[in-house]
């Protein structure tokens, strides 16, 4: 367990009549910054929410920084940073009160961390927190969590609504960061950009369910986009696993399709009688769009 | 956590200051008209109904703005215990409540004493500590209803009633009322600031004191419930009674209500009573009541004795201000004596003990103390009334005077002086006194009264007295809902003949209720057990009585015959039975779900409630909407 910054075994989230986390286990190594994706209602806020200790699985047990999560101390919250998409701060107080607030809280406080992220956003120490731009709000609050200097920093879509120079200087500030400590980030975001540049762990989960946990290259080999002239029938694609979409386009079929190596896929495809298909290269943004497109309701 | 303390302080002290402000222009303002130091008993009853109210709001919206979901992980999902989480919070919020309504109160005091020879005793400050803790007990329980699962929670704020409509005790009660309150209702709070919300509550001590809080709201909701299934369904069918029919024809099988004889005038009750007398003498009272007329003791003529450092907040009883003169004489708690303070100039100018006037304070010895506290009576002429004795005084000659004593051991007034015809009346817990008007007032040596009733048993207030004034003398009427022990009403007729010895007309004992015993006596059902402590302790509060307590009697002293005690039984035995069914449904832990059908068994049906209430069951508590998923 003690491998494992972040565990969970078997869990189980319903809320209500409706499942939000399913017989999920999950294991997130130290090290690294670890992207969660998920469409809107995966349960990806909620798996958050439990292992803060906020809410508790309906079963199964989960675990971080080796601890049950349903029991953590303060000193164990100590270690763990959390940063929500709201960048919640007392927005009564000046930003230098909450820093000293934050700095009297946090024993392994990094005041040089602070003040290198800070440095990439325009915040006046004097400013009322309340003042401070959504961007602004956003920097001050990963220069604290960095600060903290914990084990494990939770962005539960950290950059969401901000605006893309914003969003630049906080996915800046994050990375040279992160390489100067020895932090595991688990980094929670819709925007595939960010993921793209940031993660070096891919989560996948979808419906409650973890789908994937690989690194990004081989998130991106599982994917193959292939484009060839004859149809397909719906015997046919079945016989090819998991198909993401098929679609005619000019008198042409755009295949898309998933945990095959491109190997496997063309033996496949050939076995059908096609012989003359194009790979086209699939970005890794396109192939997490396509995973998580697939099950997405369509408007009919 | 003084950081945090901090932090919540500045979030409200520009509000709490600017209130501050307000209040303390209000209150001088206010000074000018009322007494600050002392409120009259309309002015203190708003000034802890307001402090409970802003308690109460300021709990629920301190707390529900910290709830917020990401906003409750920014506070809970620090390095610091939850308790020292709350106790941060709290405290400020204390603060800041002091600081927006209880320091321009003390302030005013302050003043008072300090600058002005007005009397101001220790009462005077633990009054405004009064205020503070009632208010804290509602912004602890404002904090307890926005961290409940259930809205329905709110329904705790009915114990409040028991703080905010007690006012006649003594100071020192009242604290240690409060701060067992505060305790409890603090622990609530405490208890359900969790990280995990909706986590179940399976502390015992919390089902337990959250029980004692749910349990006057519950009672009161089921009780109330019988409108429904039996007032309106009778107006509905006519089968209520109809009050234009003369009272006699309202009887039925030899049997009637109590409610009845409240709901008709005094001397239709009288006249229904005479139908009893033995002849010839039925007929002569009938005629000569049907002509006469009645005098009723009012309620404004109860009497109390007064606690020594009571809240003593009745204006009337409160000193003496008479118009022929700029002096006036306030009784001191502290030196047990009235205190004369000149109107103009608010220089101290003498005392008046229960042996005469002094001038100087120096000159005061332990013999002009009052033995109890004193209340002041100002009519054409003053009088000061303790506990037991009556004094008559004379402030042109300066002069004191005992005028009559109560002899009987435990006896005590139960009325001040009352003009009745050409009597004044005067009761005890005891008898009932008849004094010449003319003696009363003129006679400054000890007084005899002319007449006097003995009754039935010590009765802890009065019970209802009225007197019609007939040819030869007066006739008395007393009924009372425990005339004739507790929970046996009944009326009496006595004639005083102005000469001989009274004589008792009819005793007739009716029945207390028109309900059928198990309507009547819902509170021992609902709550069989528990509820009777309660209900023997507090009753007042419950029925919201103004008159002071009257116990009806634990269980084991009241009259409860074998068909209701089972129908009790079976009240308990279905509670029990639906505790455990739902506990199932709920999957509640071994050790909680054993725990709340024990509560079931004592506290009967009320539990029910608490049970539907606390528990995160949650097709009931509506968990399905709240917890929508991320």
């Amino acid at each position: 367990m003690a491998n494992y910054i972040i565990e969970t075994r078997a869990l189980h989230k319903r809320l209500g009549k409706k499942v939000a986390i399913q017989s999920l286990n999950l294991k997130i190594a130290q090290g690294g910054i670890h992207a969660v994706i998920g469409a809107n209602g995966a349960g990806k806020s909620t798996l958050f929410r439990i292992l803060l200790g906020l809410d508790a699985p309906t079963s199964g047990e989960s675990f971080i920084l080796g601890h049950n999560s349903q029991s953590l101390e303060p000193e164990h919250r100590g270690r763990i940073g959390y940063v929500n998409e709201e960048h919640t701060l007392p927005t009564w107080m000046k930003v230098h009160e909450v820093t000293a607030m934050q700095k009297n809280l946090y024993k392994n406080w990094r005041q040089d961390l602070y003040d290198s992220v800070i440095g990439n956003f325009k915040v006046e120490q004097s400013q009322k927190v309340s003042a401070l731009s959504r961007g602004e709000r956003a920097g001050l609050n990963l220069a604290m969590a960095l600060a903290q200097a914990p084990e494990v920093l939770i962005l539960d879509e950290p950059t969401l609504g901000l605006d893309v120079v914003a969003k630049q200087a906080f996915l800046e500030a994050l990375m040279f960061t992160q390489a100067d400590i020895d932090t595991t980030i688990v980094y929670c975001s819709h925007q595939m950009e960010e993921i793209e540049r940031v993660a070096e762990q891919l989560i996948v989960i979808e419906n409650g369910e973890m789908k994937y946990n690989e690194c990004p290259e081989k998130f991106s080999d599982m994917v193959t986009y292939w484009i060839f002239d004859e149809a397909l029938s719906e015997s046919q694609l079945s016989t090819l696993g998991n198909v993401l979409s098929a679609r005619i386009i000019d008198e042409q079929t755009h295949l898309v399709l998933a945990d095959l190596e491109a190997a496997e896929a063309l033996e496949k495809l050939n076995a059908l009688g096609i012989e003359a298909a194009t790979q086209v290269p699939v970005s890794l943004d396109k192939a997490i769009a396509s995973i998580l497109a697939k099950n997405h309701r369509a408007p009919k | 956590m003084f950081d945090l303390f901090k932090s919540e302080y500045q979030r409200y002290q520009l509000f709490a200051w600017g209130i501050c402000l307000l209040q303390l222009v209000l209150w001088s303002t206010f000074s000018k008209f009322f007494s600050v130091v002392e409120p009259q008993s309309e002015l203190h009853l708003f000034i802890i109904l307001g402090g409970v109210a802003v308690g109460v709001l300021f709990g629920l919206v301190s707390v529900s703005l910290h709830r917020r979901k990401n906003h409750w992980i920014y506070l809970m999902h620090r390095p610091l215990s939850k308790g020292r989480i709350y106790f941060a919070l709290s405290l400020a919020g204390a603060l800041l409540l002091f600081i927006a309504f209880i320091l321009p109160f003390l302030v005013n005091v302050l003043i008072a004493d300090v600058t002005t020879q007005q009397v101001v005793e220790a009462r005077h400050y633990t009054n405004v500590l009064h205020a503070f803790l009632v208010m804290l007990c509602g912004y602890t329980l404002g904090q307890f209803i926005a961290l409940a699962n259930n809205k329905l929670a709110i329904g705790v704020l009915f114990s409040l009633t028991y703080l905010i409509l007690r006012r006649q005790e003594s100071v020192l009660y009242f604290l240690l009322l409060d701060s067992m309150f505060l305790l409890f209702s603090g622990y609530l709070a405490y208890a359900s600031f969790r990280v995990n919300l909706a986590a179940e509550q399976t502390s015992k001590r919390f089902i337990a004191i959250a029980m004692l809080f749910i349990q006057p709201v519950a009672v009161v909701g089921l009780i109330s419930l019988k409108a429904f299934y039996y007032h309106i369904p009778l107006s509905l069918t006519s089968q209520q009674y109809d009050l234009a029919k003369p009272l006699h024809e309202l009887e039925t099988q030899g049997q009637f209500d109590y409610e009845l004889l409240r709901k008709h005038t005094d001397l239709e009750v009288m006249q229904w009573l005479a139908r009893d007398i033995e002849q010839p003498l039925s007929d002569t009272i009938q005629r000569q009541l049907k002509l006469a007329k009645t005098n009723t003791l009012s309620r404004a003529h109860f009497y109390k004795p007064q606690h020594k450092h009571g809240f003593y907040l009745h204006t009337r009883h409160r000193q003496f201000a008479l118009e022929t003169d700029t002096t006036k004489w306030v009784f001191s708690h502290s030196d047990m004596l009235f205190v004369g303070i000149d109107r103009q100039t608010g220089e101290r100018v003498g005392f008046l003990g229960r042996t005469g006037f002094v001038d100087q304070a120096s000159q005061l010895t332990e013999s002009n103390k009052f033995a109890d506290v004193a209340v002041a009576i100002q009519t054409n002429a003053h009088y000061v009334q303790t506990k037991n004795k009556l004094y008559q005084v004379d402030f042109e000659n300066k002069r004191i005077d005992l005028k009559f004593a109560l002899t009987g051991s435990e006896e005590h007034f139960t009325s001040t002086p009352v003009p009745m015809f050409d009597v004044i009346f005067m009761s005890s817990n005891q008898q009932v006194y008849l004094f010449n008007k003319v003696e009363f007032v003129d006679s400054l040596v000890g007084l005899a009264p002319i007449k006097q009733v003995s009754l039935d048993f010590a009765y802890p207030t009065l019970p209802e007295i009225v007197m019609a004034e007939v040819m030869d003398g007066y006739v008395l009427m007393v009924h009372d809902g425990n005339l004739f022990a507790a929970l046996k009403a009944g009326a009496k007729l006595i004639y005083l003949p102005h000469e001989g010895d009274n004589i008792t007309l009819v005793s007739k004992e009716v029945q207390l209720s028109a309900l059928p015993d198990w309507l009547h006596q819902q509170k021992l059902m609902f709550s069989p057990l528990v509820l009777n402590i309660v209900d023997n302790l507090v009753h007042s509060t419950l029925m919201f009585n103004s008159e002071p307590s009257r116990g009806e009697g634990f269980i084991w002293q009241r009259p409860i015959d074998l068909n209701f005690s089972l129908l009790i039984v079976f009240c308990c035995l279905l509670t029990v039975a639906s505790i455990f069914y739902l506990g199932k449904k709920a999957k509640l832990d071994d050790k909680t779900h054993k725990f709340w059908l024990l509560i079931s068994l004592i506290t009967g049906p009320t539990a029910l409630i608490a049970f539907l209430i606390l528990m995160p069951w949650p097709k009931l508590q509506g968990l399905i909407k709240r917890e929508s998923a991320a």
